[in-house]
């Protein structure tokens, strides 16, 4: 059973994790050569939605005129072209704790889509990605379906890193 | 099982099953409170005189209010509107699907149109997502092969893009499903070869499927069993009543462990085949399935050697090393699609190439390969395959199935997970 202190120190650390990993995949939309191929498929003016039901957190994401994505801000994000939501906030945990990967999640019913499904494919891989630069390769290995490490891994995981720390957005202002 | 596993399982409606299921049909509707049910066909199945049956039973409790038989094999979103448009002018309050998975899947998608009184179903589209309760619907399956008569999805084209898009909602199973072996006399055989086949897709990949629980496994193996079985019986004896009901069966086991699991490559692909060449959905699965299993073998092995028990019985079972059985099976299925290929008289394709247009025409080329591996990878059933796959892996299966050799399972790359 969960108790309240538990709980708020769960949504806390969810809080950090969708924080992190939206920075994180707005950062890599501008590095990484395959997420670029991915986002310039989605339509124009996409934006992306992944939160835990009922109250949050989460983050959407807006694909820009230059190809990347953009991290909106929370009073931005009201409709989305497709939304992910994570059944409960003890499904984010496990997910965002990487014991299990976004697809097995998926698979396994936990996270519910509305909008179009290709859309949620898109917004699957574009994680598994970003993960491989945010994560160390042990636990990502955990967080993704196959790993495959990217050319110049560890310069641009520096460089993910550095614009997710201090929130440079890719050509243009947050 | 691990102390993690997390899994939902949504039963059928209820099944009525039987010689003379459909007899009950006029206490059944009734039992649902309906009163003007609309009635949703294909003209063959129409001209077969099938749906005409039906009516005359339904009719002894709710006469049908209207009908419509508009639906075409791999169904866009245009005749879901038009048939809802005509379910709101005729004052209809519950569907009635008598076809195989297109017009099941057109009914459900209907059923999202009236229930929720919206004009549109692309902005519906979802996975999971909340749908609220809708008006009842029927479901007798004249095929045996989708399943859909017990499934939570329906797959449907958008006629703008062209692509498959899905529909997943615990709403979405019909209240009801007769399956009387009346229903699938008239099917044309190479139909009912393309139909079992699909059925053994659907029980396969649901129990190699990510998202398998302990539930699906079960009606997956059974299913798998029955249609091994009794496909090539209704293929030599096309009357053998039993075996068709016995087939029907089949599939809705299949349909129920594929709705609870969920589908992998063979699907992901085989809906991008269907949509860019219009090649029916049950030879897409047949002649994609050995493939499938080959791609993701190295992470299914000891799920595929489970599989050889129902397929090839307990003696070849038994008489194999634990590690060769899940190779053998996939030798095994290839050589069940072969005699079925013999069974029709070479009416069922073995390989894409195969299927010609009515001019004589394939209706797949090379260059069509790519353009289905790109559409694939919109495909959510790609969630639930056991292996990882890029377009250019995605190309390399179609072009293998597409010439008809085994694929150098040597190219695909490993994922990294046990």
């Amino acid at each position: 059973m969960a108790f309240p202190r538990s709980r708020r120190v769960r949504q806390f650390y969810l809080s950090m994790l969708f924080l992190i990993t939206g920075r994180a995949v707005q950062a890599a939309s501008g590095i990484d050569p395959d997420i670029r191929r991915e986002v310039s498929r989605l339509p124009e003016d996409c934006t992306l939605k992944l939160t835990v039901w009922p109250k949050g957190p989460g983050f959407t994401l807006r694909k820009t005129e230059a190809g990347t994505l953009r991290l909106l801000p929370p009073q931005e994000t009201s409709d989305a072209d497709m939304h992910m939501e994570i059944q409960a906030p003890a499904l984010g945990f496990t997910l965002f704790t990487f014991r299990e990967s976004s697809a097995a999640a998926a698979s396994k019913g936990r996270i519910t889509a509305s909008g179009e499904l290709a859309l949620a494919c898109s917004l699957v891989r574009i994680l598994n990605r970003t993960e491989i630069y945010l994560l160390p390769r042990r636990i990502a290995l955990r967080a993704v379906k196959r790993y495959e490490s990217p050319p110049k891994k560890h310069r641009r995981r520096l460089h993910v890193l550095f614009r997710t720390l201090i929130f440079k957005p890719p050509g243009g202002s947050p | 099982m691990k102390s993690r596993q997390f899994f939902r399982f949504t039963p059928p409606g209820r099944t009525v099953v039987g010689p003379r299921a459909l007899e009950t049909l006029p206490e059944l509707a009734a039992g649902l409170g309906i009163s003007a049910p609309m009635v949703l066909t294909d003209q063959q199945v129409a001209a077969s005189g099938t749906s005409s049956l039906v009516i005359s039973f339904l009719s002894e409790a709710a006469p049908p209010a209207a009908v419509f038989d508009r639906i075409a094999p791999d169904p866009d979103f245009t005749a879901a509107e038009a048939a809802a448009e005509l379910y709101r002018s005729s004052g209809c309050d519950s569907l009635v699907a008598v076809g195989g998975g297109s017009v099941i899947d057109t009914a459900k998608g209907v059923n999202l149109l009236v229930s929720q009184d919206r004009e549109s179903l692309r902005p519906m589209q979802g996975a999971w997502n909340r749908t609220g309760v809708l008006r009842p619907l029927i479901a007798l399956p004249t095929t045996a092969g989708s399943g859909s008569e017990a499934t939570q999805t329906a797959v449907l084209k958008d006629p703008d893009t062209g692509r498959t898009c899905s529909f997943l909602s615990p709403a979405l199973v019909p209240d009801l499903a007769v399956l009387d072996p009346r229903l699938t006399e008239t099917l044309p055989t190479d139909m009912q070869a393309a139909g079992g086949l699909d059925a053994l897709t659907h029980a396969v990949e649901a129990y190699i499927s990510l998202g398998k629980n302990p539930l699906s496994d079960r009606l997956a193996l059974r299913a798998t069993e029955l249609i091994v079985h009794h496909l090539p019986r209704i293929l030599a004896s096309p009357r053998n009543q039993h075996a068709r009901l016995q087939l029907s069966v089949a599939a809705h086991l299949a349909g129920t462990a594929f709705s609870n699991s969920m589908v992998g490559l063979v699907h992901t692909l085989g809906h991008s085949a269907g949509a860019v060449c219009g090649i029916p959905h049950g030879v897409c699965m047949s002649i994609l399935l050995p493939y499938g299993l080959e791609y993701s073998s190295h992470r299914c092995m000891p799920l595929l050697a489970d599989l050889l028990l129902p397929v090839a019985g307990r003696g070849v079972y038994d008489s194999l090393a634990e590690e060769t059985r899940g190779i053998h099976l996939i030798s095994q299925i290839r050589d069940f699609i072969r005699e079925v290929h013999r069974l029709t008289k070479g009416a069922h394709p073995l390989r894409f190439r195969d299927i010609l247009s009515d001019g004589n025409i394939p209706v797949m080329r090379p260059e069509h390969i790519a353009v289905i591996a790109r559409q694939a990878a919109g495909d959510p059933s790609l969630f639930y395959s056991p292996e990882e796959f890029s377009q250019k892996e995605a190309a390399e299966v179609l072009f293998a199935a597409y010439w008809g050799y085994p694929l150098d399972t040597d190219l695909v790359k490993k994922g990294h997970q046990k």
